[in-house]
């Protein structure tokens, strides 16, 4: 029994980070209609972000701002500069966010080299809980805590306010939206900005998780497989 | 009369389509101007063109004597023009009330009083109110639709065939909430029910194979059956 409660919350802490990863690609392909390879890369970058600015900064605070930045800013760049020119062209968006991350993962290795980096548990995150024979392991039980935190945000977002409401009307009729006088690429950027943001929080925050950051294909892949999966 | 929209010979293709040829017309300010034609003449693809759906290759349209062909679809539709699709066009997860609030550009007391006002217009909409507009029947779907487009004080509404697959009733409801509109605002009405195209309008059009043939008052096409019979396949 104590065995099966470990289990699950090993595999919700795991769930969770695909969820933030799975939700932004999920945001950006039902309004966008995007097939957004390169987003395997946010996460990496998130991740190696992270963990450099935990090393020169100290505070794990400022290295999660620092991750969500850094997904903020290749968001910004990415959607104005890869994804606009191929709107409405998935074979095109394939290619070229398939070769944009490519160098999203090369350039970790221009940036912060190409060996591992470790990445340490924040001192407050480190150990366990103990509750009868169920070992509760705190930095898994954060990483549960915030997804669900970043959950909720995104339902209340979705459903009590008014970008919420044109991004979902988005996603049934684009046509439609820009009809009633709303500027759909405006949107579409808003959206892309906060998947990409989703995704760097998500490699922020497994690279404690894993202990080990690399910069290689098969490590952004899977995730993004994972995601596109779930 | 002042002219609110003047389109022309405009031009669109839809693919490799050469769908409008040469539609040239003008609407006066406060009247319905009808557009009529057999299915495929090129009707709803002016509506198009005209909101920058369709954009057109060729052409000019001007509202208000500014030229609009060629801006993007949500700033044509923030000068002013509401558009009414052949498909409702009804978020169908969201609710009335959030198929509104889309809509909604401000919330200022005007925009509030000439909501209760659309609800009186159409009390079913009151009724269904927290209802996903998916579940509404045609004519439900239809009023939203025109009650979405004339929330914002719309100088002119585009309106594609408001009558289509809805029961007698129910075009009668349409026909009088459109007729209630006329009384402040412009309206270009794409319709195949010659009726109610007759009863609303004051203009028409009639467009054929992508151009437009032939103009006039709606009263004279009333009384010209030879044109009917020709153009619109009616006696």
């Amino acid at each position: 029994m104590e065995l099966m409660l470990n289990l699950i919350i090993n595999g919700l802490a795991t769930g969770m980070l695909v969820f933030l990863l799975a939700a932004g690609l999920t945001l950006i392909f039902g309004l966008m209609d995007v097939l957004n390879f390169a987003h395997g890369g946010f996460f990496a970058w998130g991740a190696f972000s992270a963990v450099w600015l935990y090393s020169l900064s100290g505070s794990f605070f400022v290295a999660i701002i620092g991750a969500i930045a850094t997904g903020i800013m290749l968001g910004i760049f990415t959607e104005k500069i890869i994804i606009k020119p191929v709107y409405g062209n998935h074979i095109q968006q394939i290619l070229i966010t398939l070769g944009f991350m490519l160098v999203l993962t090369e350039f970790i290795k221009v940036v912060w080299g190409p060996n591992q980096m470790a990445a340490k548990t924040p001192e407050f995150l480190t150990g366990s809980w103990e509750l009868g024979n169920v070992i509760l392991i705190k930095y898994r039980v954060f990483i549960i805590i915030i997804a669900l935190i970043v959950y909720s945000m995104v339902q209340i977002a979705l459903k009590k306010t008014k970008i919420g409401l044109i991004v979902r009307a988005g996603v049934m009729d684009k046509e439609m939206v820009q009809a009633l006088g709303i500027n759909i690429k405006k949107v579409f950027m808003f959206v892309f900005i906060v998947g990409s943001a989703m995704a760097a929080l998500g490699g922020a925050l497994i690279a404690p998780y894993s202990g080990v950051v690399y910069a290689e294909r098969e490590w952004n892949m899977r995730f993004w497989l994972l995601s596109s999966l779930l | 009369m002042d002219t609110m929209l003047k389109v022309e010979n405009l031009q669109t293709y839809i693919g490799q389509y050469h769908i409008l040829q040469g539609i040239s017309f003008q609407v006066k300010k406060g009247e319905v101007t009808v557009l009529l034609g057999r299915n495929g003449a090129g009707k709803t693809t002016t509506l198009r063109s005209i909101m920058g759906l369709n954009p057109p290759s060729q052409g000019k349209i001007y509202y208000q004597n500014v030229s609009i062909e060629g801006l993007p679809t949500y700033k044509i539709a923030n000068l002013g023009i509401g558009y009414v699709p052949e498909d409702q066009g009804i978020f169908k997860d969201l609710t009335v009330e959030e198929n509104m609030k889309v809509a909604m550009k401000k919330q200022d007391a005007e925009t509030i009083d000439r909501l209760e006002w659309i609800l009186q217009l159409f009390p079913d909409l009151k009724k269904f109110w927290k209802k996903p507009g998916g579940l509404l029947s045609g004519g439900q779907k239809q009023m939203l639709s025109i009650a979405r487009a004339y929330l914002n004080n719309n100088q002119l509404l585009l309106i594609d065939e408001p009558s289509k697959g809805l029961a007698p009733i129910m075009v009668e409801k349409v026909m009088d909430s459109i007729l209630e509109m006329k009384k402040e605002t412009t309206i270009i009405l794409v319709e195949q029910n010659f009726m109610m195209a007759s009863t609303i309008g004051n203009q028409f059009y009639i467009i054929d194979d992508g151009r437009t043939v032939y103009s006039g008052r709606m009263s004279t096409l009333k009384e010209d059956e030879q044109l009917k019979r020709k153009y619109l396949g009616i006696a």
